[in-house]
């Protein structure tokens, strides 16, 4: 599902935040990305959303090369990407379903599937009954879910997160890992970065360890 | 495919019902940029319209001259009778049509004239000479008028027969100016639409960058996060357009009262009238359409700094 050959990303200023990048994810595989802070996790991520291109390698998704995508191509490719940010990125202005539909308003949803698949995706996250609220007078673990239903919304077929539990309490962390889990049930390839070595150790998965731009465990073929 | 056509439609109306709720929420804001805009077409049609009108006029004066031949007054014997010497004019092929002016009437015309009333009724008797109004049957020929004028002046009887050339020359020489400066004018206020619209996106996209960003995140087209933008142009200028023509057509009434009592002085039906439907309509395609250009200009600026580049 996801390939990356020899993959390396220099940022303008000149610093290499990753080099030489080798690994394969298989579909609907569960993936944890780990390594220190600055160690190119959030570069990686951000290399298979698209919001920052390879320097050199390759990066293929769903056998697409990402380097060759250009124009609208990009936004439909996005489209099969659901993104959880660590700060959320909710609009304020709109309430809880707002942002989340917004996916699919994007794609040209019609709007009573919308609305459909808006309810199905907070009532999965446990938000359903704050659907009309603003995400300001939410907590902070809240706004993570609403988050996490925006990326699913759109049923992608790959599930990106950066240290999605990262300020949260280690019950509310957990319960956020399971609800990966259930997505990864549908066939869903999950890859999340995170420090928290706790997940590490219960949860049956592959993981990508990076240290100063490099892979040091996890799959080195390709 | 009737079904891609509603979706379409209802996605448009959507963003079209969502940029006037926005327009609507800052309405001092939004006011204010509609009245530049407003200000910006409404100053080269008025000036338009004023010229259209004066070349109307002399276009006519211009087709169709006239002498206004004197004759001298009095009850010498020598000094022709007005009507019959009208009668005998027409029987001159160079000349069209003659139209007698007695002094009476001639009064009566400028005691109907503001101002002069009183001092009409000063005089002891009527000053006012005999006239004949010539038409000649040359046309817009101009040298075949000054020739005929010429005759008529040496005939006997005539005191003077004047025709002012010069003074329409001047006149039309005044107008061609006037509709230059209505042009360049034109130009600049169509700068200044562009500038006013580029900046109104500008600030737009600058409060909504974060939405921008999330909605090029989950996979918006750049045509969709265009859409609101060049709504929001092109409305900015529709209503401005609106505007424009209900003030428009209110300085024209104002200035309509004025300029009649002034045209008058000159025997014209100079009528400024309402600014026509089809001007106003193309002002406002104009606008429209500088409107959406500006706005797209400045979205695409904005688009070129989202990643990857
Ligand atoms: N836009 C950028 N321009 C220049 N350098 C950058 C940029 N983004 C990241 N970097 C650098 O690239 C390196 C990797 O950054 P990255 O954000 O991928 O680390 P990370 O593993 O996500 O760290 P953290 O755990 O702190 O989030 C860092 O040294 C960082 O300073
Ligand atoms: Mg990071």
């Amino acid at each position: 599902m996801i390939r990356f050959s020899q993959v390396s990303k220099r940022y303008p200023s000149g610093h290499e935040a990753l080099s030489h990048v080798s690994f394969t994810l298989a579909k609907g595989s569960f993936t944890f990305l780990t390594g220190h802070s600055g160690a190119g996790k959030s570069t990686l991520l951000k290399l298979i959303s698209l919001s920052e291109l390879a320097t050199r390698g390759q990066v293929l998704v769903a056998d697409k090369n990402l380097s060759r995508l250009k124009g609208n191509r990009i936004a439909a490719y996005r489209r099969t990407i659901g993104t959880v940010f660590q700060d959320h990125k909710l609009l304020h202005d709109r309430t809880v379903e707002d942002n989340v539909s917004l996916p699919l308003v994007v794609a040209g949803t019609g709007r009573g599937e919308t609305q459909r698949r808006v309810r199905a995706a907070l009532d999965k996250v446990g938000l359903l009954n704050k659907a009309k609220r603003y995400p300001i007078t939410l907590s902070g673990g809240e706004q993570q879910r609403v988050g996490i239903a925006r990326a699913v919304v759109g049923r992608p077929q790959v599930l990106l997160a950066d240290e999605p539990t990262g300020n949260l309490d280690p019950a509310l962390a957990d319960e956020i890992m399971q609800l990966f889990l259930q997505f990864n049930q549908v066939d869903i390839t999950v890859l999340i970065a995170t420090h928290d070595y706790r997940h590490l150790e219960r949860i049956r998965c592959g993981v990508l360890a990076l240290s100063e731009g490099r892979l040091v465990s996890g799959e080195q073929d390709a | 495919m009737p079904k891609q056509i509603s979706v379409w439609l209802s996605r448009h109306l959507q963003v079209l019902f969502d940029t006037l709720g926005r327009l609507w929420k800052t309405p001092l804001t939004s006011a204010m940029t509609i009245l530049v805009l407003a200000i910006a077409m409404t100053l080269p049609m008025v000036l338009y319209k004023i010229v259209d009108s004066l070349e109307s006029v002399t276009a006519n004066w211009i087709d169709n001259p006239r002498i206004s031949v004197f004759l001298e007054s009095g009850t010498d014997a020598e000094i022709p009778d007005p009507i019959e010497f009208g009668q005998k004019l027409l029987q001159n092929p160079k000349i069209e049509d003659v139209q007698y002016i007695s002094p009476e009437q001639g009064l009566e015309e400028f005691s109907n004239l503001d101002g002069f009333t009183e001092a009409i009724e000063a005089l002891p008797s009527n000053p006012l000479p005999p006239l004949l109004i010539v038409v000649p049957a040359t046309g817009r020929d101009n040298a075949a008028t000054i020739t005929l004028a010429d005759e008529l002046e040496i005939m006997q009887g005539v005191d003077t027969a004047v025709y002012d050339q010069q003074w329409l020359n001047r006149l039309a020489a005044i107008v061609d100016l006037i509709r230059r400066g209505v042009i360049v004018l034109a130009c600049l206020m169509g700068i200044g639409i562009v500038l006013v619209i580029s900046d109104t996106v500008r600030l737009g996209i600058i409060n909504r960058a974060a939405e921008i960003e999330i909605i090029d995140q989950v996979g918006g087209t750049h045509a969709f996060i265009r859409r609101p933008f060049l709504y929001a142009g092109a409305l900015h200028c529709f209503f401005g357009a609106l505007f424009a023509w209900g003030v428009t057509n209110m300085t024209l009434y104002l200035l309509a009262g004025p300029v009649s009592r002034l045209t008058l002085l000159y025997e014209s039906d100079f009528m400024i009238g309402w600014i026509s439907p089809g001007i106003a309509l193309a002002v406002t395609m104009v606008a429209v359409s500088l409107g959406l250009l500006a706005s797209r200009f400045t979205v695409d600026r904005h688009l070129r700094g989202l990643k990857p580049g």
